[in-house]
């Protein structure tokens, strides 16, 4: 008897409302499983809607976009609960890392004390021990003289140490399920590597969950055990990264993986999926992706196609996927 | 961050000497003649030249400038023709009403305007928040020393509360004196206050924006919290500056109050001596404001230095 | 397992003529300005009573008993006296406005145009002046030369020449970094044609704004003077001193305190307003004010 999932989201719809009171939908159909431990890369370009994704998780939507559907957290729906509730949950069960270092922190607060603060709120804990697990943690996340550097403040740290410390902000009350919404996308390649290994290692030692949203197929391929590739608010592929990225069943991940500049290769042209991502009040009739994919036929415009699974774990939005003999 | 400090000080003589400058270039350059407006125009020519020669005036001027600052510095202003006392006596004294009653004004103005702003920005567009901002467009629109006339009407005419002006002196106690000073206060303060609402308004809202906030209530904290804790003391920065420019205003506010509720303070000073053409009291006066203004700026500019960390050192 | 998905987009309302009545501001301080001014021009050509007449037998009526908004203690009627009160402050304010305001501007752009030496010569000359008040400098100035209106407009309009300075060189720096000028410049353009050509079209509507609110605060500031005796002597009747009479009546005839400071309250809030609804109306891009 396997144990339900950690994560749980079916049928997810977010939509915006715009200046004039209509409605714009940006995700649609979303749905997937996250096991308690395991990890998850949602994959998409920018425009894809991953973020929204994510900020919906954490009920951190701004006012303007609504969610319907089911985010179920270990039974509980995320959706339906109070904001009394969410904030509970929020920094103790979830919590989220930041694509912005440089601007995530309080600047006049120093970091020590931006890192002791979730203890202080959930757990009650005094600020004098609070810091001092801070600094703990500041070790972990392996910043060097963390007494010290406890006591300084946000724009003393490079972009590498500053998402290491939004780390140990996310991880300050052990929660069960981390989202990191693309972590490295702002710092340099060199600090890329180490931000990823700190957060691989300490989700494991703490087994969380982790839910990682990044453009970056690399990073996903590192980190991620199975993965979720968005388009237009879309789901389109999911499965295990190494059978995703092996073998892909959508078009759009293929071109995905296509267009990753490979060293190996006696040079011509870089690949590239032609077009460019639309908008959400400009979406393509039928399936969203069907302007732009290199496979498409006349078929891929009458309507929407709908989420086909797999028996082996795996899932695809696309009427030719069938056809595939692999 | 001494370097700084040290910097803003220099640029803060400066100043002064330029506005001390100013004003007694201002006060020579224009027509009138001091000893001839102190003594009348039917005084003789010797008494005339006589009292111009007391009081200097017979010296070139970078010489009588140099002699009054000179005087600024030892504590020496001259001597008020029509109180006959040293002036810098009779500023000290008066400072004693001024300077609490623009510090309650500020208080008070500050005790208003921050919860004020901050629950606007929190419930941007709501109906709260277009009530204060009319309210805050009142404050600002209505004159100070009218505002003064109605608290008098309401509080010391109708209701017999508070008196109707004057001041008992400090000797009478702590207590008499805070409520003379009160209304008066109140007067001073609401202008103010409408600035400071509106700036603390469009400061937090755009704070509110910011990323840091976003991670606060990442963390698990509710709204308030986050707003408090995390995006008010990062939006203080502009409100101070406000502060810090409006003092000029706080003062010519003062003036005008210190007359309607006839408090002995400095701006009663200076229209006494502008009633009496006492222009050496004038002109010390004007100087002594002045300079408040100037040091008042300067302190505001310490502030940040406390406000934002980024400001205190080389950061990275 | 299929699922449709509905589109739930529209398309965004046409684009509504009403400008006006969606800026609130725009309207409300329109308004008022409009009817100030025109009764201040009314005022040179009628009053329902001569202002200056005094009627002893009439004094201190309420308002609706004697004369639209009552008499003063010497029986002159008010409704009058605020009639010709508003030509007195806006004339006065304007001229301060504009001679401040113009010299104002002008040493902003040059101080943006030339940056260096002149730039920190202006920003410092603007602290200096800044430091002393309108009223101060009106009441330093009445010491030695006489209190009235010319004083009074001196000294107002010195204040507003740090005041507009500033606003137009923080706003004239901003267009000096814009690419247009940068290419201009590159192209050999001298600065004096430089900010008659971009800079000065550029920060007109921040110019305009300013001046509006600078308004309201110049008619707050002469009334002060008027207040303490500093303005326009008698018998011309200004709307500070009739607010400065009315202290010694307060407990008597409370409308003589009333009335007056809620004219001039009335005008600085529409001036206020008007120049938040100019503000709103040319620069869409600033963010949600007040």
């Amino acid at each position: 008897m396997t144990d339900a999932p950690l994560l749980s989201v079916r049928d997810l719809q977010v939509s915006v409302r715009l200046v004039d009171g209509s409605r714009l939908a940006i995700l649609n159909d979303i749905a997937f499983d996250l096991e308690a431990g395991d990890t998850l890369g949602v994959v998409g370009e920018s425009g894809s809607g991953k973020s929204m994704l994510a900020l919906a998780i954490m009920g951190l939507l701004p006012g303007v976009a609504e969610a319907r559907g089911t985010i179920a957290l270990a039974g509980e729906d995320l959706l339906a609960a109070s904001e009394e509730r969410l904030c509970e949950i929020r920094g103790n069960s979830i919590s989220m890392i930041f694509q912005e270092p440089m601007t995530a922190l309080n600047p006049a607060m120093t970091v020590g004390d931006q890192i002791a603060e979730g203890l202080v709120w959930h757990r009650g804990l005094s600020w004098r021990d609070a810091r001092a697990m801070a600094v703990d943690l500041l070790d972990q996340v392996r910043i060097p003289d963390a007494r010290r550097r406890a006591k300084t403040y946000p724009h003393e740290m490079s972009g590498g140490q500053r998402q290491r410390v939004g780390i140990a902000i996310a991880l300050a009350l052990k929660p069960a399920l981390m989202i990191a919404d693309e972590p490295t996308t702002a710092l340099d390649v060199t600090v890329q590597a180490e931000v990823l290994d700190i957060l691989g290692e300490l989700a494991r030692e703490y087994g969380m969950a982790l839910m990682l949203v990044s453009h970056d197929l690399g990073v996903i391929a590192r980190m991620c055990r199975r993965t979720l590739v968005l388009y237009a608010g879309r789901r389109m592929e999911e499965g295990g990264t190494r059978d995703v990225l092996t073998a892909p069943r959508n078009p759009y991940t293929r071109g995905l993986i296509a267009a990753v500049p490979k060293r190996i290769g006696d040079g011509g042209r870089l690949s590239t999926i032609r077009g460019t991502v639309p908008g959400f009040d400009r979406l393509p009739a039928g399936c969203v992706f069907s302007d732009r994919c290199p496979d498409m036929i006349a078929a891929c415009h009458a309507g929407e196609p709908g989420w086909t699974s797999f028996a082996d774990g795996r899932g695809v939005r696309c009427i030719r996927a069938e056809e595939e003999v692999e | 961050m001494l370097t700084l400090v040290a910097r803003r000080l220099a640029s803060l003589l400066l100043t002064l000497a330029a506005v001390s400058a100013l004003i007694f270039v201002v006060m020579d350059v224009l027509p009138g003649d001091p000893a001839a407006i102190m003594l009348g125009t039917s005084a003789s020519p010797d008494t005339l030249a006589a009292l111009r020669h007391e009081l200097g005036l017979d010296q070139p001027l970078p010489v009588r400038y140099f002699l009054w600052l000179g005087g600024m510095v030892t504590g020496d202003l001259g001597t008020s023709y029509t109180y006959g006392v040293p002036v810098a006596g009779l500023i000290a004294e008066r400072l004693t009403v001024t300077l609490p009653l623009a510090m309650m004004a500020i208080l008070i103005s500050v005790a208003i305007a921050i919860p004020l702003g901050v629950a606007s920005a929190a419930k941007r567009n709501s109906g709260f928040d277009y009530l204060a901002g009319v309210l805050s467009q009142l404050f600002i629109a209505v004159p100070g020393f009218w505002v003064a006339l109605l608290l008098i009407l309401g509080f010391s005419i109708s209701l017999g509360w508070m008196p109707a002006g004057g001041f008992p002196g400090w000797e009478a106690g702590m207590l008499a004196g805070l409520k003379a000073l009160l209304l008066p206060a109140v007067a001073l303060a609401l202008p103010q206050a409408g600035v400071l609402t509106r700036v603390t308004r469009s400061s937090v809202l755009e704070v509110l924006h910011e990323d840091f906030v976003r991670t606060a209530r990442a963390k698990g904290l509710p709204r308030r919290a986050a707003l408090w804790r995390h995006a008010v003391p990062n939006a203080l920065v502009p409100v101070i500056t406000i502060l810090g420019l409006q003092f000029t205003f706080l003062i010519a506010g003062a003036i005008l109050i210190e007359n309607v509720f006839n408090l002995p303070g400095l701006g009663r000073l200076a229209y006494q001596a502008l009633t009496q053409r006492d222009v050496i009291v004038m002109q010390d006066v004007v100087l002594f404001f002045a300079g408040l203004v100037i040091v008042m700026n300067f302190l505001v500019d310490l502030s940040y230095l406390v406000l934002d960390p980024r400001l205190r050192g080389r950061g990275q | 397992m299929s699922a449709t998905v509905e589109n739930t987009n529209a398309k965004p309302a046409a684009y509504s003529p009403w400008l006006i009545l969606r800026r609130p501001n725009l309207a409300i301080g329109g308004a008022i300005i409009l009817t100030l001014v025109a009764i201040a021009l009314v005022s040179l050509v009628w009053t329902p009573l001569p202002p200056a007449k005094m009627q002893i037998i009439h004094k201190l009526k309420p308002p609706l008993t004697y004369g639209l908004l009552g008499t003063d203690q010497f029986g002159r009627d008010i409704a009058s006296m605020l009639m010709v009160g508003a030509w007195n402050s806006l004339s006065t304010a304007a001229v301060a406005v504009a001679l401040g305001g113009s010299l104002g501007t002008a040493l902003g752009v040059l101080a943006a145009a030339r940056r260096g030496l002149t730039e920190a010569f202006v920003m410092r000359a603007n602290d200096v002046i800044f430091a002393v008040p309108p009223i101060l400098s009106a009441m330093m100035l009445g010491a030695l030369m006489g209190s009235g209106r010319f004083t009074a407009i001196i000294a107002i309009a010195v204040f507003m020449v740090p005041v507009f300075a500033r606003v137009t060189a923080s706003a004239a720096q901003q267009i000096w970094s814009r690419d247009y000028v940068l290419a201009a410049r590159g192209a050999g353009k001298g600065p004096f044609l430089i900010t008659v050509e971009h800079v000065l079209p550029n920060i007109s509507s921040q110019i305009i704004v300013q001046a509006t609110i600078q308004l309201g605060l110049a008619i707050l500031t002469e009334a002060g003077l008027s207040f303490l005796g500093l303005g326009m002597p008698p018998p011309a009747p200004t709307w500070g001193r009739m607010l400065g009479d009315a202290q010694t009546y307060l407990a008597l005839a409370p409308w003589l305190a009333i009335l007056p400071g809620l004219a001039i309250a009335l005008t600085v809030f529409g001036f206020n307003m008007l120049g938040d609804g100019l503000r709103d109306l040319l620069d869409p891009r600033e963010k949600g004010r007040m």
